[in-house]
Parts: structure tokens; C-alpha cells; sequence
């Protein structure tokens, strides 16, 4: 499998973070930051990801399903997560959440048809004394509102391209 | 404003004392204000000086275990031949908890620091940080602070020209609270799926890779630059008896102020919500309180004239666990956040064993119907049944963090259990939560 | 040697070596602990919480199953705790389990079966949905049915540490996590089947016995593999003068109970439409059937023709016939047809096996040297191939006891991967180094195959 240079140089320096012989390590970090370029974890992934550690396919294909933030399928371009745990609760993330799915017309983990935005209620994000939360890709938004929410939305509808 | 809320006048500021100066995060600060001289102190110490000042200070592991981290440190065997490791953990997934956030963002060098006085108290080279994988921003402002102290010689082959050499390295996670846990966090640092390890043998004698480390949270490790600076004794004395230190304390739900706070340890919790979290929001009144993080039985509202200390806590049968301080008011449905932190642990649960892996599936399936208005009168028993047959049966601790809250929603509001029955609908259910624009 | 370990377990006073497991000795007492994970042989897992007892002096309930014996330590496996717990153990289990007893192949012989007729939790107090997935099939042989697992993981790791295979593993989380084969959505391995038996429930069934008949409808008989000349103890399952089944469940034999594939499904001969039943001659270009006198008779006839006329004869034996068929056929050949041209399919240098020994008849190994003794070396053949129970014997000792594994191939093998060394040899010259070796380790006894 090819990868690009940044992702090339990202695995190198992965695998270079553990002593010899612990290759293994690596495992969680490469399929992390290649997921996050080419959006999902493909089965070539797995197979360069399982070389590059010496460990089997089978091995990869474990960790993949033990981890939330794995998928093998692509997600939107913006990965909208609201959480709904117990501090967001209770300062309205459920309602944050289902004014979420109105306002995209998706359900969890589901992406909208032109690819752009998904959906996903989310576990605790360590945002509970700013609630509630909301994470987009890795980006944190606190006190969000349905107001907020809806402005954030249309903010990433208006982002084409890279 | 460079934190997300405002700071208390209340706060004692210790692990946080850097956090308001510009630039918090570079080194140039941390130098400038008494950054890595902890290390230097400790370079001149032994080993067993460093851990006894340790000890002194009474610090206790602030995950949420609360185990004495000076007691920790001493089970590293001195002479092993295998390389130790420094162990960061920074998973921080417990509901309610966000300190671990504040605490690399705005002091990243006070985390490298602590982890490097670590080292030289167990003889250990190289460390860790294992951060869960959706603080992408926080890997990338260690990285920066990693490199910086590089760059600086602070890390390295020969820190300061002491001879001394320290390495430290990021590490991924990607979504799972059971890596939270100790030996699954080292199954997951080892690129496996994070089910925990039997113990013994504990991770001081085998834990990465099978060698001797050092497993600590977050703010455990940054608290130490300050132990050993002011001396654990001084440091104690700042809490109460055997609970020494500060701790950062996140405040969250029906308050006006939510926010993260440092302060002593002991400091009264009806205090805190009133006078840190400036009061009960909308000047409702308060019906409960969940003290440490989900995995600890909450309070009810008599019973919040406490110290926040972990022996304290413990004697009214709760946890100080990981300070997430999570306050409810009088419209809260506690069958609702009963449902929703056993809905967190089914999801969360890694399904090694038998008992937790089905036994919270079943109870998130059987509070659900009876939030529903679906439940039975004899299932409010069943379901404090299920969560004692779980506690204390499984293979870690998320069983026990899974039954020991419900038990104390059962016993504490049977009230609002009963008024879900018959298929009447939630009392609570009007009661809109949002907050204001 | 360390003193042994005194100890009491349900008020038996016993002891034990060090590090002896308390259900290892509970069992060697007489006292049995229920376990589903536990599995001797194989990894720890802890994981199905069954083994759960009483120990004192300890605040909760400890898992026998991993747990050394300790001095003075006392054991209690009958309290109303422990019985309590087992029964809430098996309730947790059942809420996702189906009730598909009466169309399961295991029923009758499912531990899951065992345990809840003896621990209880015969009532279910579960009344939401279980969870489901479709049954799938993973290869001709291995079917899986998720709903039914209770994920004890014996499967896998009879595969990675038994099998040194690794074709299984462990997907998703909680109480969605399924068993897993290789390649996503079916099964690259050996179809040995060892996988299906050691399941304790019908969760990993046999595609070549599903839905035949129930255990109690066969006969059970045991008889030897013939496929290979490990002498393999299999067990048949007979119903109606057909073998539905083989397997060795009971773990009778030298074998314990590994099978390979051919052991354990390789009798679909005996009733195979191709099957000679019957001597047949060739008459006129068609094979017509005879009786055994005619067929006897127009051999040996033939045979008398070519010896008359001063044909020369050459005898191909097979070393799959036992050794007396063998003794027979070579006095035959030498004395009924007067020819020394004897020989056989090779499957291994006797000439140089023979040439080794030299005359020691306490020199050749047993399969419990495999087992047992500090070193094997591997020449020239692909053990897991073409003696697999020999190569499962090695890797167990490897596994349990440390052994060093030599192997001197021409290719990659199986053994490479728990050799403590490896020689790659030109094909056909992989002796070349042994006998080096001879010369070198005569003295210190490293020629491994070969008993000191």
C-alpha cells in the first residue's frame, strides 16, 4: 500500500517512539492518523498496518472492533459527536442531540448524503463543567445551545472542498 | 480569558498556580516561574528520599482509586535488570471528569516534570503519556511541549549536563473507558484490545512490556514538582490528616458556576456547591450529588455536609474517586441518570466477563422499560439484586463502578423508581434542561 | 524440590506443590469447581467467573482458577455465597443465550447444560429482548452461531497456543463481541475442527454433522486413526451402520484430545459410493465383480506365469499398513514371489533412521518425548503436515514446559514460529547438517528425536 509522505513520515515516527522489538505498539496510533486521512480503515490498511508490526490481519481486525473511534466506514467529512452522558444530561444534551438529528435529517452514525457532516451521540468527551458538549472531528465546543448548534452546522455546510 | 470558565477566589492554587499567565504552556514560562527546579532538587536526592517525600505529602492517586502514590512507587523493584517505564495516564473518560484537560493544556512542563522526578525515583529512562484519542489537541500541545523541553535539553541523553537521561513519548488511545483502567491501559499501550490483565502480577513488577512501571494519573504526576519543592510535609498540611494536597475539583450540572476548581483537600462539599459553584442554578433546590466521577454512589442532599477528602467520603459509603463533583436539582428524574450512567457502562463495558459484560446490558434493557413506564413493582428490587450480584464478582472494577451507583439510586429514591411504575410517565419529563443562549 | 503446600479446601486438609492452581487441586481432591474458561493446558483467562470461592481472610470471592494454593490458606467452594454466585452467573449467562436446546447439536452434551442442571438458574427473571446475530459459516467445516457463545475463548486459543494456527480471534466490545475467523467473513486454516470440540456449547458446530442426530442416537465407538502413522485414538459416532461423526471428547488415547482434520473427518470413505466393496477383474475392458477365490486364484495364477517364465518381481508396500500386514507382505514377497525388491511410498529416510540407531532399540522416541523431554529437532519434514499430533505434542511442551524447538527444513514450517532455532537446508540436504550435528552433539546429547 502506498501512503503519502505526511503519512509516511507519521508512521515512521510512530514506529520510532517504541524500543525494538515492540513494533506492536504502534498498532492503535498508525490506523489512528492513516484513519484520519483516508477516512476509514480499509482492509489494505489493515494488511500494511499488520506488516508493518508483524503481527497477523486477525490481530488488526481485533483492536479494530474494541475501539469507538475505529470505523470502517467512512464517516462525513465533519464528524458532529454530541454527548449525552450524565453532566451534559443534565443541562439538556439529549435535546441537544435529537435537535441534532432534526436539524441534519440523520440518526447515529449515519452521514448525510452528500457526504459532508455525520452524526454520533457520544460517551464523555471531558468537557462536563463547560456542557453541553459537542466535539467536531477533534475540535471542542462547550455551552452549546440549539441556537449554537444550528450555527455551527451551517458554518460546516458552507465549507466546500479540502 | 484563557480558561473555559472563571477562576474562584476560593481556589488555592497549586497544580494550577501557572494557568492564568500568558503563554502558560511554553517553557519560557514555565522557567520563568519555577519550572523543572523540582527536578534539579531531586537529581541531588536518592531514591528512597524522593519517595519519602512522596509519602509525606500523603498524595493519593487521583484517577480515582486513590491508592498512596509514594506506597506505589516503592513496590518498583530497585534491581530489576529490565528497563522501567513511566506510565501517564491520561484516559480520562470518567463522566463528570475534566481536569486532566485543563491541567496538560495549561501546564503541559508540570506534567513532563512530574513524570521525570518519577523517574529518577525508580530508576526509569523512559515515559509515556496515554492519552485517550479525542484530545487529538492535547497529544498535539505535548508533543509541543515534549519537543520544546528537547530542544532545551530538559529531555534527552544528558539533561542539563547531569548525566541523567529521560526520554518521553505520546501514545494514542481511540475510544474505550476500560482503558482507563491500569492493566488495560498496558494492553492497549501494547497495540491489543484493552481487556485488563490478571493481577498479580501489578504493574510495578510487570506492566508495559512486562517490566517494571510506574501507572499514574495525570494530576498524581503533576503534583509532585510542587511536593517536592515545598516538601511533602508543607504540601499535607495544605488538606487534612492522611489526604494530603489539593486537588482539582470539576463542577458540573444544576449549579450557576460550573467549572474547574483547585482546591484543599477537605473542603466542605456544600461549600463548594454554594460558594465555589456559586449556588443551585434558578434557585432550585438541591436533590442529589454524585460526588467523583459516575462510579460513585450518590448523595443525597443531607448528605453533603462533607469534607471532600477521600477517607471522608468513604465513611459515608461514597468515593472521592476522580472529583467530578456532578450536582442535581429537585427537577432531576433519577431513574433518568440511573438509566443513563448503566446505558455508559453496558457501552463501555469490554466483555471479558461474564457478569458485567451481561449483567449491565440487562440493567440498561430493564431501566430503560422502566423509565418507560414498562417497569414491574418487584423489578425496583430485581434491579438493586442484579447490581449486588455483579459487585465485586468481576474481573475489574467497572462491575463494581457499574452496580455501586445503581444500588444507591434504588435505596436513596425509591420514590422516584415507584413513580415510574403502572405506566405513568416520568414526573420529571417537562422539565426542560437546556440552558440559556 | 520445594516443600509442598498445606492447605484446606471444604475442610479437607490436602497439599500441594507451589504454585499449584486451587482448582488443579480441588479436582486431585475429588472436589469439583465449574469453569468454563479455565481449560488446563492453555492461557488464564479468568473471564467466565464460574470458579468463584470462598477464601478466608480474603474480603471477596476469589477465581479458583487462578489462584496458587497458599499455606495455611482454607477454601470453601459449598457457602451460600459461592452457590449464590454461580447461579447469578449462569442467569447473566442465559439472558443472551438462546433456548435453542432442542434443534442444538451440543444438547446432550453441552457443559452449559451440565452446569445449569446442577447450579441452578432454571428460572429466568429476563423478560426484555436478547441480543442477535445471524448465524454464520465460516468454512465447510465450522459453523458459528453467536448467540449462542458465551465467550470463553477456549476456541481461539485452542488455535493460537494448541494449534499454532491463530485463525481465530475476538472482535467488538461487550456484550456485541463475537469469535472472529482470519479472513473477515470465513476461515483460512487447517479445518482440523479442534476449534468444535473443545466448545463447551453449540456455538462452534461441525457443517459435516449438524442437524444428523443427537449424541445419546449413536454408538460410541473407539478405534485408531490409520490416516498417518501417529496412532491417534478417534472416537466414532455410529447410527444405523453409518459414521456420522468422529471426535475424542473423552480425551482417551495417547492423543488426549487433539485430532487433526483427518482424524477426526476423514471416515467418509466407509460409505463412500467409490468404496471397492468387493474384489473386481477386468474382463473385456470392464471391471466385473468377482468373489475373493476367483480374484485369489487369478493372481496367483498370473503370478505363477510371470515367475515360470523367469519375470522379475517389485513389491511397493505402503507405510500406512500396519507393521504385521508389513511383516506379511516382505515374507510374501521373498518367499512366495523370491524377490528381495521391497520397498515403500517414503515418507521419511528410513535408511538413515535405521543407520542412526544402529542397532538401539531404546533409541527411538515416543510421542510422550515429544511431550516431555527438554529438546525436539526437526528434520526435513512439515511436521504439522505430516504428523500433527507429534508437532501438537512439541508445541504443547514448548508452550507448558519450555522446551527448545530445533528445525532444520528446506522451507518455512509451521515450528518456525516456537523454534528457539532455525536452519533453512537445501531441499534433499537437510540430513547434511544432521549429521554434522551427529558428530557434534553425540556427546551432549542434542541429536533431538533420539532418546539419550
Amino acid at each position: 500500500m502506498t501512503l503519502s509522505p505526511q503519512l509516511e513520515a507519521r508512521f515512521q515516527k510512530i514506529l520510532s517512539s517504541y524500543p525494538k522489538g515492540r513494533e506492536r505498539s504502534a498498532v492503535i496510533p498508525m490506523l489512528m492518523y492513516a484513519q484520519d486521512e483516508i477516512g476509514s480503515i480499509t482492509r489494505e490498511l489493515v494488511e500494511e498496518v499488520a506488516k508493518r508490526t508483524g503481527i497477523q490481519p486477525l490481530q488488526v481486525d481485533e483492536v479494530i472492533g474494541y475501539y469507538s473511534m475505529m470505523h470502517r466506514k467512512p464517516l462525513g467529512k465533519y464528524h458532529v459527536q454530541v454527548c449525552t452522558n450524565i453532566s451534559c444530561l443534565l443541562v439538556g444534551g439529549e435535546e441537544l442531540y435529537e435537535h441534532a438529528c432534526k436539524k441534519l435529517g440523520i440518526g447515529h452514525k449515519e452521514v448525510t448524503e452528500d457526504g459532508q457532516i455525520s452524526l454520533e451521540e457520544v460517551e464523555c468527551m471531558g468537557a462536563c463543567s463547560w456542557a453541553p458538549a459537542v466535539q467536531v472531528n477533534y475540535d471542542f465546543h462547550h455551552f452549546v445551545t440549539p441556537e449554537k448548534l444550528d450555527r455551527l452546522i451551517e458554518d460546516l455546510r458552507k465549507v466546500k472542498g479540502t | 480569558m484563557p480558561l473555559y470558565n472563571e477562576p474562584s477566589p476560593l481556589e488555592v492554587r497549586v497544580l494550577s498556580k501557572r494557568f492564568l499567565l500568558p503563554n502558560s504552556a511554553s517553557i519560557d514560562t514555565y522557567l520563568a516561574n519555577e519550572g523543572y527546579q523540582a527536578w534539579r532538587k531531586a537529581v541531588g536526592m536518592t531514591q528512597d528520599e524522593i519517595i519519602n517525600e512522596v509519602k509525606a505529602s500523603n498524595l493519593r492517586g487521583r484517577g480515582g482509586a486513590g491508592f498512596p502514590t509514594g506506597m506505589k512507587w516503592s513496590f518498583v523493584p530497585r534491581n530489576s535488570p529490565k528497563p522501567k517505564y513511566i506510565m501517564v495516564n491520561a484516559d480520562e473518560s470518567e463522566p463528570g471528569t475534566c481536569k486532566d484537560r485543563v491541567l496538560m493544556e495549561f501546564d503541559p512542563h508540570q506534567l513532563i516534570e512530574g513524570m521525570m522526578i518519577a523517574g529518577l525515583a525508580v530508576g526509569s529512562q523512559a515515559g509515556y503519556i496515554y492519552i485517550r484519542g479525542e484530545y487529538r489537541y492535547l497529544i498535539d500541545i505535548m508533543d509541543k511541549a515534549i519537543d520544546e523541553a528537547y530542544a532545551r535539553g530538559w529531555l534527552g541523553d544528558n539533561i542539563q549536563g547531569t548525566g541523567v537521561k529521560f526520554e518521553v513519548r505520546t501514545h494514542t488511545g481511540a475510544g474505550a473507558y476500560e482503558c482507563g483502567e491500569e492493566s488495560a491501559l498496558l494492553e492497549s499501550f501494547e497495540g491489543k484490545r484493552g481487556v485488563p490483565r490478571i493481577r498479580p502480577p501489578f504493574p510495578a513488577v510487570a506492566g508495559a512490556y512486562q517490566c517494571p512501571t510506574v501507572l499514574n494519573n495525570v494530576e498524581t504526576y503533576c503534583s509532585v514538582p510542587s511536593i517536592i519543592l515545598m516538601g511533602g510535609a508543607s504540601w499535607a498540611a495544605l488538606g487534612t490528616p492522611k489526604n494530603g494536597g489539593t486537588r482539582l475539583f470539576c463542577l458540573s450540572g444544576h449549579i450557576n458556576k460550573p467549572g474547574v476548581y483547585e482546591l484543599p483537600m477537605g473542603f466542605n462539599l456544600m461549600r463548594m456547591i454554594n460558594e465555589v459553584g456559586g449556588g443551585m442554578r434558578g434557585g432550585k433546590k438541591l436533590k442529589a450529588v454524585i460526588p467523583g466521577g459516575s462510579s460513585c454512589p450518590v448523595l443525597k442532599a443531607d448528605e453533603c455536609d462533607v469534607a471532600m477528602d477521600y477517607d471522608s467520603v468513604a465513611a459515608i459509603k461514597s468515593m472521592l474517586g476522580s472529583g467530578g463533583v456532578v450536582v442535581m436539582d429537585e427537577d432531576t428524574c433519577m431513574v433518568k441518570a440511573a438509566l443513563r450512567i448503566m446505558k455508559f457502562y453496558a457501552h463501555e463495558s469490554c466483555g471479558w466477563c461474564i457478569p458485567c459484560r451481561e449483567g449491565t446490558t440487562w440493567l440498561r434493557k430493564v431501566l430503560s422499560r422502566f423509565h418507560d413506564g414498562m417497569g414491574r413493582r418487584d423489578e425496583i428490587d430485581m434491579i438493586g439484586d442484579l447490581s449486588k450480584s455483579i459487585l465485586g464478582r468481576t474481573f475489574c472494577p467497572l462491575g463494581d463502578a457499574a452496580a455501586m451507583p445503581t444500588i444507591a439510586f434504588v435505596e436513596k429514591f425509591r420514590d422516584d423508581f415507584e413513580a415510574h411504575l403502572d405506566g405513568k410517565p416520568c414526573p420529571y419529563e417537562n422539565a426542560s434542561q437546556l440552558v440559556m443562549a | 524440590m520445594a516443600d509442598p503446600v498445606k492447605f484446606t479446601i471444604d475442610g479437607q486438609e490436602l497439599e500441594a506443590a507451589p504454585g499449584t492452581l486451587v482448582i488443579e487441586a480441588a479436582k486431585k481432591a475429588g472436589i469439583e469447581i465449574p469453569s468454563f474458561c479455565y481449560y488446563e493446558g492453555y492461557s488464564l483467562q479468568a473471564a467466565c467467573r464460574m470458579c468463584l470461592v470462598e477464601v478466608e481472610k480474603m474480603p471477596k470471592m476469589q477465581v479458583a482458577c487462578t489462584l496458587p494454593v497458599g499455606p495455611g490458606m482454607v477454601v470453601k467452594t459449598n457457602t451460600p455465597q459461592v452457590v449464590a454466585a454461580r447461579k447469578s452467573t449462569l442467569e447473566f449467562l442465559l439472558t443472551n443465550h438462546p433456548l435453542d436446546c432442542p434443534i442444538c447439536d451440543k444438547g446432550g452434551e453441552c457443559e452449559l447444560q451440565d452446569m445449569v442442571f446442577r447450579y441452578g438458574a432454571a428460572e429466568s427473571r429476563f423478560t426484555d429482548n436478547k441480543v442477535h446475530v445471524d448465524e454464520q459459516q465460516w468454512s465447510p467445516v465450522v459453523f458459528y452461531d453467536g448467540p449462542r457463545c458465551i465467550l470463553c475463548f477456549r476456541c481461539v486459543r485452542v488455535c493460537r497456543e494448541g494449534m499454532g494456527v491463530g485463525a481465530l480471534g475476538v472482535i467488538n466490545r461487550g456484550v456485541v463481541s463475537l469469535i472472529a475467523p482470519n479472513e473477515g467473513d470465513h476461515l483460512e486454516c487447517d479445518e482440523c475442527g479442534m476449534c468444535i470440540d473443545i466448545c463447551p456449547v453449540g456455538a462452534l458446530t461441525s457443517g459435516s454433522y449438524r442437524y444428523k442426530t443427537r449424541p445419546w442416537e449413536m454408538e460410541h465407538v473407539g478405534t485408531i486413526c490409520t490416516h498417518c502413522s501417529n496412532g491417534c485414538k478417534t472416537t466414532l459416532g455410529v447410527r444405523n451402520d453409518e459414521i456420522i461423526r468422529g471426535n475424542n471428547r473423552d480425551r482417551s488415547g495417547i492423543n488426549g484430545e487433539f485430532l487433526c482434520i483427518k482424524g477426526r473427518y476423514a471416515f467418509d470413505f466407509t460409505n463412500h459410493p467409490e468404496r471397492l466393496q468387493t474384489p473386481m477383474i477386468r474382463e473385456g475392458g470392464q471391471l466385473k465383480e468377482v468373489s475373493w477365490s476367483q480374484a485369489l486364484k487369478f493372481v496367483a495364477t498370473r503370478f505363477n506365469e510371470i515367475k515360470q517364465r523367469g519375470g522379475k518381481f517389485g513389491v511397493i508396500g505402503s507405510t500406512r499398513t500396519t507393521n504385521e500386514e508389513n511383516y506379511y507382505l516382505q515374507k510374501f514377497a521373498r518367499l512366495g514371489l523370491g524377490t528381495n525388491n521391497i520397498d515403500h511410498h517414503r515418507t521419511g529416510d528410513v535408511v538413515s533412521l535405521v543407520d542412526t540407531l544402529s542397532g538401539r532399540t531404546d533409541a527411538l522416541a515416543t510421542s510422550d518425548d515429544f511431550l516431555n523431554r527438554k529438546a525436539v529437532l526437526i528434520i526435513g519434514t512439515d511436521l504439522s503436515v505430516e504428523q500433527p499430533f507429534l508437532a501438537f505434542q512439541a508445541r504443547t511442551n514448548q508452550r507448558l514446559r519450555g522446551a527448545h524447538i530445533y528445525v532444520v527444513t528446506a522451507g518455512p514450517v509451521r515450528e518456525d514460529q516456537c523454534a528457539a532455532q532455525v536452519v533453512r537446508a537445501a531441499r534433499g540436504g537437510e540430513l547434511g547438517f544432521g549429521s554434522d550435528a551427529r558428530g557434534a552433539g553425540e556427546g551432549t546429547g542434542t541429536g533431538g528425536c533420539l532418546r539419550r
